[in-house]
């Protein structure tokens, strides 16, 4: 048994693997522990954010409190797209996603000179600018009401393939094959040169300025990339709920990353996953049964294991069974 | 837009943003103090603000206004300094960023609490008569509420920087936000002082929650209009200075109240504007220390 | 070695415990298993989404418990079809993403048989919109939002609440008839909700009566502070002020209204109160106000139901019914009725069922959901906001000024198609799939 452990925790394919046998099975797994298939949804939906995030936070070490901002954008931007021209949901999402990526460069290119607590308040500050903008430009946004009818159809190449997705459980499966290519592509990103130089940032910035490397670029490349996931995650959010809203943008949404990413464990590959996993079934669970006197106090609750993590678990999940890397 | 802004209509948004300017003051010297010599980034001022404003709802029929003033705030330090050697100190050795996720989370826990014991609903909160009504120069009306407001906290800061320029103690927080190694060598117990700064910045939140309360009412997130402002008051200011939470607060409360008057869907956006702009071209903000936390 | 002995323990510990916490949730979710009501015959699931943490709280559970009473009621009679009625509740703050997301939950996992409640106007378009994709019926008793029965409407959904329109006209006509209000100021809470009420109290003072608007502020959510606005009103000296806010800042305006003393030189006037609004306000209470149902009104139906919610929910001292209650009670048991009327809870026959029935809506004048628009066309009252030396208790926050019959107050065919009303879909697009 040990030996089997053993070949799991230094093959990386099979780990990989296992994982994406996981999550192909997930939605019949959940089920068993009170889920279902809207849960399962937005679990992987937001493994994919906290897997990008934990890149810029576990592996460079650079938090940024606005990531939420690429996020809601590149939702925000297909569903408008996808409401006003009838074009395939893959353009939609593709330009969502180009949309909030390229905005990541630009905003990626003005801020990243600073660091620490500066970077962390410019991102707050461009992702508040976001919220506001798309919470105050009712005509163009829907404001507070946010965006109806985001449509989900099929996805599919115009003559070559259409494939279904208005059902829950197929647009699961659509979901999961993103998802692992996602965690694959992150995979090899982490156990590359570009990899192994992010860590040594993390480590000690000016080290890796000394022995030559090109710090700010790398910095800004973590970023962009980080920025990526999270816009991907936004439009398969779009697509979930077939709605956007302003509080996809806003800074207590990105903090929602961050806990995820810690909870689940920073700079290990697996951490962010099962970090967004629990948070997103903590939510559902908490507020059906944090009930007192007929009022809700999810916020007591997530508060206090969250505080309990940070205090006392500060390697989250799975930093609790293996050291980070 | 409103072009057409009338000479009434200025300095009545002037008298306004001084006012609303003094209470981001008040948040932000406590909180750049905190931030310059511990290193803390303190979201559960927010918090402390709100208990602050809920202490006047539960002494005031005990009390009556005024003692409150001083009531209010020596409870919330209390309960700051416990926050802040039980759950604080224990993480000063990690990384910043978990004691910025603790008061972040403390901040989620007690707000619920408050609205366990309090509940949702907003509760009205009235100054007391003597300083309701308003003040007519002829060409304009002040409220007398936000005259009081001005000229209270200008005694209670004038009172703060005495404080710190003048006293053993106070100078000693201030040369330790410069060099905090160098007050350690000296002997002195960083441990109990990081706990009374942290006290000190809980009762001027308080206290700017007493003050806050009869303008914007008592309701359980209200500590979420003001952190945010606040924070930025800070970066303004530059870390760890007085001066600059004071001339930082004032700007960003004036240019608020004026942009409500000019386009006010752009009032929340332009405290953030502010904020970049200062970070990107002298992010050690009006009178900062340069390098600090950089 | 000990080190390694020690952790190696801790984590199989771990392993056991969250086991065995899985083994329990798991077994739990067993138990739970379908219901089963009286004569063996499977319960009639209503999923309700509230708001139960979050600023709107207290009136989320005020709905809530009016739902909740009217359950309970037909459950003592033997259920309705000889089925149980059981209610899930589900908590969505203001956050419309989370609505939707609880109403998934509720459609997709708990598979309800309707969708009721909500109370911001973005939640109840948002899940409006996703019952109708879904083909659930979803009776909406919270959102005063002109939208959702104008040009967000579904086939699939029917409201309960007085839409603006009626509520802002019943307003403007009364304090155009009492106080002969011909000189108008608003300040406009800048979204859906506020544009809408301006617009509305425009179309009775400035068009009906001739009144003018003397100018208008709009305000965004959640501003504090009113003092430029107000101040401005002042200089401008209208009749009456009218305040298109709601929440925090309907408190926060009208406490400023006193602070300043417009009290001594205009009316003040607004499209909707409640008794959340005014004890914010507390001694600064002021104005006229459009409002739904209070528990003061002297019809044997509305004293019946405010007794009897007194006596159900008397745990709590503070507390009076509000209009809260009777919404959802009222929206609660007409569904049950419509249902016994069909004699089935398919989605068709019920809605047809709801359709133009004409019901005692514990008011003057009987009340009944539009064809046309799914709309429940009732009184629509006028309160006075009062704080005096003559308040006595929590009954007291309003005084009855006077009702406007349905009919006069909601927007006719005409009216609803040329502001946006969106035909409701025809029945056959109802079949699933």
């Amino acid at each position: 048994m040990s030996s089997l452990i053993k070949t799991i925790r230094t093959n990386a394919t099979l780990q990989l693997a296992i994982l994406s046998i996981i999550v192909l099975l997930w939605p019949y797994i959940i089920p068993l522990i009170g889920g279902y298939d809207g849960l399962a949804i937005e679990m992987v939906i937001f493994a994919i954010f906290a897997m990008g995030f934990n890149i810029l936070l576990g592996y460079t070490g650079i938090l940024s409190f606005g990531h939420a901002a690429f996020f809601g954008l590149a939702g925000y931007a297909m569903g408008l797209i996808l409401i006003h021209l009838k074009i395939p949901i893959l353009l939609g999402m593709l330009f969502g996603i180009a949309l909030s990526t390229v905005t990541a460069i630009l905003i990626g290119l003005l801020i990243i000179r600073k660091t620490g607590i500066y970077f962390a308040m410019l991102t707050i500050a461009f992702g508040q600018m976001f919220f506001f903008i798309a919470s105050r430009w009712k005509s163009f946004t829907g404001g507070e009401d946010g965006l109806t009818g985001i449509p989900r159809d099929v996805i599919g190449i115009p003559g070559l393939f259409s494939i279904p997705i208005f059902e829950p459980l197929h647009f699961y499966y659509f979901i999961a094959i993103v998802f692992i290519l996602a965690a694959i592509v992150k995979y090899r990103l982490i156990h590359s040169h570009f990899g192994q130089v992010l860590k040594t940032i993390r480590e000690n910035e000016t080290r890796a300025q000394m022995v030559g490397y090109n710090v700010r670029r790398y910095k800004l490349l973590s970023f962009i990339i980080s920025s990526i996931y999270a816009a991907v995650a936004g439009t398969l959010y779009g697509l979930f709920l077939n709605y956007m809203f302003p509080q996809t943008l806003d800074w207590i949404r990105s903090g929602d990353v961050v806990i995820m990413t810690l909870v689940g464990g920073m700079g290990t590959f697996f951490g962010p996953i099962i970090g967004a996993g629990v948070i997103v079934a903590l939510r559902v669970l908490i507020s059906i049964y944090a009930k007192i006197g007929g009022l809700v106090f999810w916020q007591l609750f997530m508060g206090m294991i969250f505080l309990i993590f940070v205090l006392f678990f500060p390697k989250g999940i799975w930093g609790f069974f293996q050291k980070s890397e | 837009m409103h072009l057409n802004l009338t000479f009434p209509v200025i300095i009545t948004q002037l008298v306004n943003g001084f006012a609303l300017g003094m209470l981001f003051t008040l948040m932000a010297v406590g909180l750049t103090i905190i931030m310059g010599l511990m290193r803390v980034i303190n979201f559960t001022h927010g918090i402390l603000y709100t208990l602050g404003a809920y202490t006047v709802i539960t002494l005031q029929k005990f009390f009556g206004f005024w003692p409150i003033l001083a009531i209010a705030p020596a409870c919330v330090g209390i309960l700051g300094l416990a926050i802040e050697a039980s759950m604080i100190r224990p993480i000063y050795k990690r990384d910043p960023l978990h004691t910025l996720l603790l008061t972040f989370g403390v901040a989620l826990v007690l707000e619920d609490v408050i609205r366990l014991i309090w509940g949702d609903v907003p509760y009205p909160m009235t100054a007391p008569q003597i300083l309701s009504g308003v003040v007519n120069i002829g060409v304009a009306y002040f409220s007398k509420y936000r005259i009081f407001v001005i000229v209270f906290t200008s005694v209670l800061l004038f009172g703060v920087w005495y404080f710190l320029e003048r006293s053993q103690l106070g100078k000693t927080i201030l040369a330790g936000t410069f060099d905090r190694e160098m007050v350690v060598t000296l002997g002195i117990k960083i441990d109990l002082l990081f706990t009374l700064v942290f006290g000190i910045g809980a009762g001027l939140a308080a206290i700017a929650g007493v003050l806050a309360s009869p303008i914007r009412g008592v309701f359980p997130p209200m500590g979420t209009d003001i952190i945010m402002p606040s924070f930025v008051v800070v970066i303004i200011g530059g870390m760890g200075s007085f001066w600059g939470a004071v001339i930082g607060g004032l700007l960003v409360g004036i240019v608020k109240s004026l942009t409500v008057e000019i386009y006010s869907p752009m009032a929340d956006v332009i405290v953030f504007f502010l904020l970049a702009i200062v970070l990107l071209i002298r992010p050690r903000g009006i009178s900062g220390i340069e390098g600090l936390l950089e | 070695m000990e080190k390694k002995l020690k952790k190696k323990i801790s984590r199989r510990d771990f392993l056991k415990v969250a086991g065995v916490t899985g083994a329990a949730i798991t077994l739990e979710q067993f138990l739970k298993g379908p219901y089963v009501g009286a004569a063996g015959k499977p319960p009639i699931l209503i999923g309700n989404v509230e708001p139960l943490s979050g600023p709107y709280a207290d009136s989320g559970r005020d709905e809530f418990q009016g739902a909740e009473f009217a359950n309970n009621e037909y459950n003592k009679k033997g259920g309705v079809l000889g089925r149980e009625i059981k209610m899930i509740s589900e908590d969505a703050p203001s956050n419309p993403g989370i609505g939707v997301q609880k109403a998934k939950k509720l459609v997709e996992r708990d598979k309800v048989d309707f969708l009721s409640g909500t109370l911001t106007s973005s939640v109840t378009i948002a899940i409006s919109d996703y019952a109708w994709n879904q083909k659930v019926l979803f009776m909406a008793f919270g959102s005063h939002s002109d939208d959702t029965t104008m040009q967000k409407s579904h086939r699939t959904t029917f409201r309960t609440t007085i839409q603006n329109w009626a509520l802002s006209t019943a307003c403007a006509t009364w304090i155009a008839k009492n106080w002969n209000v011909r000189k108008i100021y608003h300040i406009t809470a800048d979204y859906t909700w506020g544009h809408t009420g301006r617009d509305s109290m425009n179309r009775v003072i400035i068009k009906k009566f001739g009144g003018t608007e003397l100018g208008n502020d709009f305000t965004p959510l959640g501003t504090t502070d009113f003092s430029a606005q107000l101040l401005k009103a002042r200089g401008l000296k209208p009749d009456c002020l009218i305040v298109n806010c709601y929440g925090a800042d309907q408190i926060n305006c009208v406490k400023q209204f006193k602070e300043f003393g417009l009290d001594k030189e205009m009316k003040l006037a607004g499209p909707l109160s409640g008794t959340p609004m005014m004890k914010g306000i507390g001694t600064a209470a002021a104005g006229a106000w459009g409002m739904s149902w209070l528990g003061t009104i002297d019809t044997p139906g509305s004293k019946k139901l405010h007794d009897a919610l007194m006596k159900a929910y008397q745990n709590y001292s503070e507390w009076r019914p509000s209009y809260r209650h009777y919404l959802g009670y009222i929206t609660h048991t007409q569904l049950f009725e419509a249902i016994k009327r069909a004699g089935t809870t398919d989605m068709i026959p019920v809605i047809k069922a709801l359709e133009g029935h004409k019901f005692d809506g514990l008011k003057w004048n009987p009340s009944y959901w539009r064809a046309f628009d799914h709309q429940n066309v009732q009184d629509v009252l006028v309160g006075l906001a009062k704080r005096d030396e003559n308040w006595k208790s929590e009954d007291d926050y309003f005084q009855i000024l006077g009702h406007l019959k349905g009919e006069e107050a909601f927007p006719t065919y005409e009216e609803w198609k040329a502001n946006g009303g969106h035909e409701l879909e025809p029945y056959d697009m109802l079949k699933k799939g």
